[in-house]
């Protein structure tokens, strides 16, 4: 039975660490790990996407008030 | 079912079917068979965390629950926007960066191996349950449409989808699902012309409506604070979020379909997508259940929507006669609901206040006869056949399908709910035999084996995983309202899951030990309130994963345990 309180050593399931973690833009810029690419496609940055998520939740509920109270 | 009906169905199956194995053909190892070998962009990746949430039960017991309930069931996806987000910036740079199969992975990582097993085994409980209630969905159609026994239609769909799962590979399964949700969303967007098209002439859309709301079905938004109360906005925006936070963040069969894509951005993206639409496709579907209400208001419905089963009661000679006389009232009161939804509609045109508010009260009445004399049938139908299940409102929809829909398009909704039911049971079939292998099988017993070894075992366990959860669906007949029965099981176990991968990434002091322990007498304290109180279920997860951040603090300092590993820490 393996040791429950040791962290993997399985070839399959190991971190790489070849990306410096502390770094953001190696990470976006690694062309070891193409993966690690985090840049926003669209409005310059990912908070600026999280709010218009958020913007258009705000307007759904919004829309879902108004028929609740007109059709209720 | 016409000859044009099965050629449709059986051909837009098997096009999706070999679609996905003629993308896919050739994959010989395993980062392509759990991850897609890391190459599908946003929108595939978006379609396939969509269908693997929308199986069968989606299309069955959404409508059938607008019919008897109501639209405020949208409320229970509220909490998704902001949960798809959290996940975006903490969840998926961690599991990208640590180049992870399962999520489970990472609570070794974080934590040690018994708190990654307990994850994972949690996750296998709870998906492998769940995965049987998917295959009995869409058996239950086929079962009642054709006279077929439940029991050996559960087997063969089954074992259909595991075959179909086992060729193919996470990869083949997001390349057929892409394909099913555009069946999906066409055979939807369909029926709700279909729908509307079969309204009385006199009956616009505005006027269905507000037939709708007078009788209580257009409570999208409910801000009652009962939390007795299974779906309000409080519920669905709090209970919700860590629902949804849990099941994509944590939920094997959501993550692994995100950590096939090409890159974080690409995952990213894909899970926002979901995020922004799938409030208004629940909206949609729960709308079609309302408009199918409107249309049984003008035209005759079954007293019961599960025929087979009434004709089966009727067949019982101690209540053949009271079946009938309760068809008879049935029919009356029927006539007495139209005659007040006409008067409703014509005082409305007129815009007459006063008898407007007559006509509500009227036609409130009469519905409220029609649904005596249904649940008086239940109850009869309880009597004569006592293992029979009363509940029809799964049947709702598809008796609508096969009655009124037009030759060809009865084929097209059937795809559509197969469709459905494939990608869920592929991604769960799919999930589960990756947890097996990676985290149980390889991590215990086989640490050095070649990829070939662990392609192979993967498969094994994938068709394992089908076995189990098709034993699972024989028993499913035994549960209420199917989508609930998932909806339950999963914050049953989510909340206790959740709170381990909270405590892992934000409480970075909390040691192995300490989470462990506090996870295991969360999920008791879950359990004893779920059997001994009536709280709506969605608060579970809170409760759940409140549990555990709360007790690991102060289970800490007594029971310690392994620290962050360095490589943990590096993450964000």
């Amino acid at each position: 039975m393996p040791d429950l309180s040791k962290p993997s050593d399985s070839p399959l399931v190991q971190s790489k660490p070849e990306v410096p973690q502390d770094n953001p833009s190696a990470a976006r810029s690694n062309p070891h790990r193409p993966e690690l690419d985090d840049v926003p496609p669209i409005l310059g940055s990912w908070r600026n996407i999280y709010i218009l998520n958020m913007v258009i939740f705000a307007v759904l509920v919004a829309l879902f008030v108004l028929i609740t109270r007109i059709y209720s | 079912m016409s000859t044009i009906d099965w050629l449709v169905m059986v051909g837009t199956i098997t096009l999706i079917a070999l679609y996905g194995w003629w993308k896919t053909r050739g994959i010989q190892n395993i980062e392509g068979y759990l991850r897609g070998d890391n190459e599908l962009p946003w929108y595939t990746i978006g379609l396939s965390i969509m269908a693997t949430q929308a199986s069968a039960i989606t299309f069955l017991s959404t409508p059938g629950q607008a019919y008897e309930d109501g639209m405020r069931f949208v409320q229970f996806y509220f909490g998704m926007p902001l949960a798809m987000i959290v996940i975006c910036v903490f969840i998926v740079p961690i599991f990208y960066r640590l180049r992870v199969f399962t999520a489970y992975e990472y609570l070794e990582t974080r934590f040690d191996l018994k708190v990654r097993l307990l994850g994972a085994f949690l996750f296998l409980l709870q998906r492998g349950l769940a995965a049987g209630i998917t295959i009995y969905a869409p058996a239950i159609i086929l079962s009642s449409l054709l006279g077929w026994s439940l029991y050996w239609t559960n087997v063969v769909m089954g074992t259909v989808v595991i075959l179909y799962t086992v060729s193919g590979g996470t990869k083949a399964v997001s390349q057929t699902q892409k394909q099913q949700m555009i069946v999906i969303f066409a055979g939807m967007i369909i029926a709700g012309i279909l729908v509307i098209m079969k309204l009385p002439p006199h009956i616009s859309l505005d006027s269905a409506t507000s037939i709708a709301g007078a009788l209580g079905r257009m409570n999208i938004i409910d801000f009652n604070v009962n939390p007795n109360d299974r779906y309000t906005f409080w519920s669905g925006i709090t209970g919700g979020f860590f629902l949804m936070l849990a099941y994509f963040g944590t939920d094997q069969s959501q993550v692994q379909r995100y950590l096939s894509g090409r890159s974080i951005t690409e995952s990213r993206l894909g899970l926002l997508f979901n995020g922004m639409v799938k409030i208004p496709m629940q909206f949609f579907i729960l709308f079609l259940g309302i408009l199918v209400f409107v249309f049984y208001i003008f035209v005759k419905p079954p007293i019961f929507f599960n025929t087979p089963t009434l004709n089966k009661a009727k067949q019982n000679p101690q209540y053949t006669a009271q079946l009938v006389q309760l068809e008879h009232a049935h029919e009356r009161a029927f006539v007495s609901r139209k005659k007040a939804a006409d008067t409703l509609v014509l005082a409305q045109k007129i815009g007459d206040i006063r008898k407007i508010e007559q006509a509500k009260i009227q036609l409130r009445s009469a519905h409220a006869e029609v649904q005596k004399i249904r649940v008086a049938t239940k109850l009869v139908i309880k009597k004569a056949l006592p293992r029979a299940e009363t509940k029809d409102a799964d049947y709702i929809f598809i008796t609508f399908v096969m009655d009124m829909l037009p030759v060809g398009l009865v084929g097209l909704l059937l795809a559509v709910i197969l469709s459905a039911a494939m990608s869920s049971i592929s991604s769960e079939l799919n999930a589960l035999g990756a947890t097996m292998t990676i985290d149980f099988y390889q991590r215990l017993f086989k640490p050095d084996a070649s990829p070939t070894h662990m392609l192979r075992a993967s498969k094994a366990f994938t068709v394992l995983w089908g076995l189990i959860a098709l034993g699972f669906a024989t028993f499913a007949s035994l549960l209420d309202n199917l989508i609930q029965a998932v909806n339950i099981l999963g914050s049953i176990f989510y909340g206790t899951v959740l709170g381990i991968f909270l405590t892992a990434f934000f409480l970075r002091w909390v040691r192995s030990h300490a989470v462990f322990v506090a996870a295991l007498v969360a999920q008791a304290m879950v359990v004893v309130l779920f059997l001994n109180t009536q709280l709506g279920y969605l608060w579970f997860n809170l409760i759940g994963c409140t549990l555990v951040l709360v007790l690991a603090i102060i289970f800490d300092p007594v029971l310690g345990g392994r620290a962050s590993s360095q490589t943990e820490k590096a993450a964000p």
